[in-house]
């Protein structure tokens, strides 16, 4: 270095700051356990004083909400209702199963998924096709798959005539809990509702659970501090 | 620290009173590296979610389809039974019993749903709570049992039964279930407001 003073950029000593930034940056990592999933329905849960972890693992979750766009206050007609299963093994045995048994009930009907399909289904976190739809979709083509129109599926009964005709009744919910059950006999459910959900839905889904003896389930909601009475 | 001495050390084949190697300390500039780290930890920081969600554990009765055990239900002695309504609009009704009630209206203010959680909660004040007293020994009639039984409307929102399974947790109820209000429990509650309205009316002349 020449001992002229030299004009332009003084050297600063970084070190102490690329420590900190890479302590910092080592935190973030590790305590980031897993990354908000993508999630096609927004739902604005209401807020309770119980905190209890959910479980991460061999959870299946009904998300009930409004459309995206829908009017404030929404109406009964805006909600949909989406489906996700937290294991991607999970996913695999659902899709293989529900290929399988609608093969088997309905052959006339070529219920037939690719392989990459079934491979696009276990990375799909959460999604709301009816179950009829399904082969349509996971046999498109990879950005078809993405941006496949999801309108949510039903939780009720709609064509009570072919009640006992499982594809065609209408209650799409009632066929991804019990193969979800299938895939993964340990299954847990949660309910992830928006607060403005008319409680009929609610019940709809709480009655499809119970039809497959689930009668233990959670209600996912937003933490509140404070306000607990002591005595 | 932050400049990495590559001149130190020297290789195994240079040896000292050798041809004179200038030592050299090789500046390493870190702006470049500094930039990945900051852009790294600005990316982790926005989106690590520090938001905590809660799990409520719900338990529902089987569904029933036995007369029998319908009848079985109906033996739980009516008093201990305090049925909310949960209405539109963020309202909800209540009445202690089955015949012969009184439906008051109320909402999810402090002074509202929750103060009659807790009136119901206290009893007539003479008998300890059952779920409070160590059971054994003592005879169920000895205790107070409130039981609580929440039924929404099909119109209420979902938000306004999280709020009241959500007082049941504020105020410690011991029992309390999740049941279907149907079209009987809208004739008993028109019928017990209607036999009001004509007290009342009967109370004025």
């Amino acid at each position: 270095m020449s001992k002229k003073p030299k004009r332009g950029a003084p050297a600063i000593d970084m070190t102490a700051m690329v420590d900190v930034a890479f302590l910092l940056l080592t935190f973030f990592i590790l305590t980031t356990t897993s990354f908000r999933e993508e999630q096609k329905l927004e739902v604005d849960m209401p807020s309770s004083h119980v905190d209890g972890e959910i479980p991460e693992s061999k959870m299946m979750i009904i998300s009930v909400g409004p459309v995206k766009g829908a009017p404030i206050p929404p109406r009964a007609e805006d909600m949909q209702i989406f489906v996700s299963y937290s294991d991607p093994g999970t996913r695999e045995k659902v899709v293989q199963f529900m290929e399988e048994k609608i093969n088997a009930d309905y052959p006339d009907l070529n219920f037939r998924i690719s392989p990459e399909g079934k491979a696009f289904f276990s990375t799909v976190t959460e999604f709301g096709v009816p179950v009829q739809q399904i082969p349509a979709w996971l046999n498109a083509s990879f950005t078809e798959q993405e941006k496949w129109p999801m309108a949510g599926i039903s939780a009720a009964v709609t064509d009570s005539a072919r009640i006992n005709d499982y594809l065609y009744n209408g209650n799409d919910l009632q066929e991804y809990v019990f193969w979800g059950r299938r895939a993964d006999t340990e299954m847990r459910f949660a309910i992830k509702g928006d607060g403005t959900v008319p409680y009929e839905i609610i019940a709809n889904i709480i009655s499809t659970l119970q039809d497959y003896n689930v009668n233990t389930f959670s209600l996912i909601t937003d933490l509140e501090e404070g306000g607990m009475i002591e005595e | 620290m932050a400049d990495v001495d590559s001149g130190g050390g020297g290789g195994g084949h240079q040896k000292k009173g050798g041809p004179k190697t200038k030592k050299k300390s090789t500046r390493i500039d870190m702006t470049a590296m500094v930039d990945v780290a900051f852009l790294l930890l600005t990316f982790f920081v926005l989106t690590a979610t520090m938001s905590s969600e809660g799990v409520k554990e719900m338990i529902m009765p089987p569904k029933l389809n036995d007369v029998d055990e319908e009848d079985k239900r109906k033996k739980i002695v009516e008093d201990k039974i305090m049925t909310i309504i949960v209405a539109e609009d963020n309202k909800v009704e209540y009445y202690v019993g089955i015949t012969d009630i009184e439906v008051k209206t109320t909402d999810f203010s402090d002074t509202g749903i929750r103060k009659a959680i807790m009136y119901h909660l206290r009893g007539d004040g003479t008998r300890p709570r059952c779920d409070e007293v160590d059971n054994q020994g003592i005879n169920e009639n000895r205790c107070w049992d409130p039981i609580f039984v929440i039924k929404p409307k099909d119109k209420s929102n979902y938000g306004s039964l999280v709020d009241l399974l959500d007082e049941m947790t504020i105020t410690g109820a011991p029992k309390y279930a999740i049941d279907k209000y149907t079209d009987d429990d809208s004739i008993r509650v028109a019928q017990a407001i209607e036999d009001a309205a004509l007290k009342a009316e009967a109370g004025v002349q």
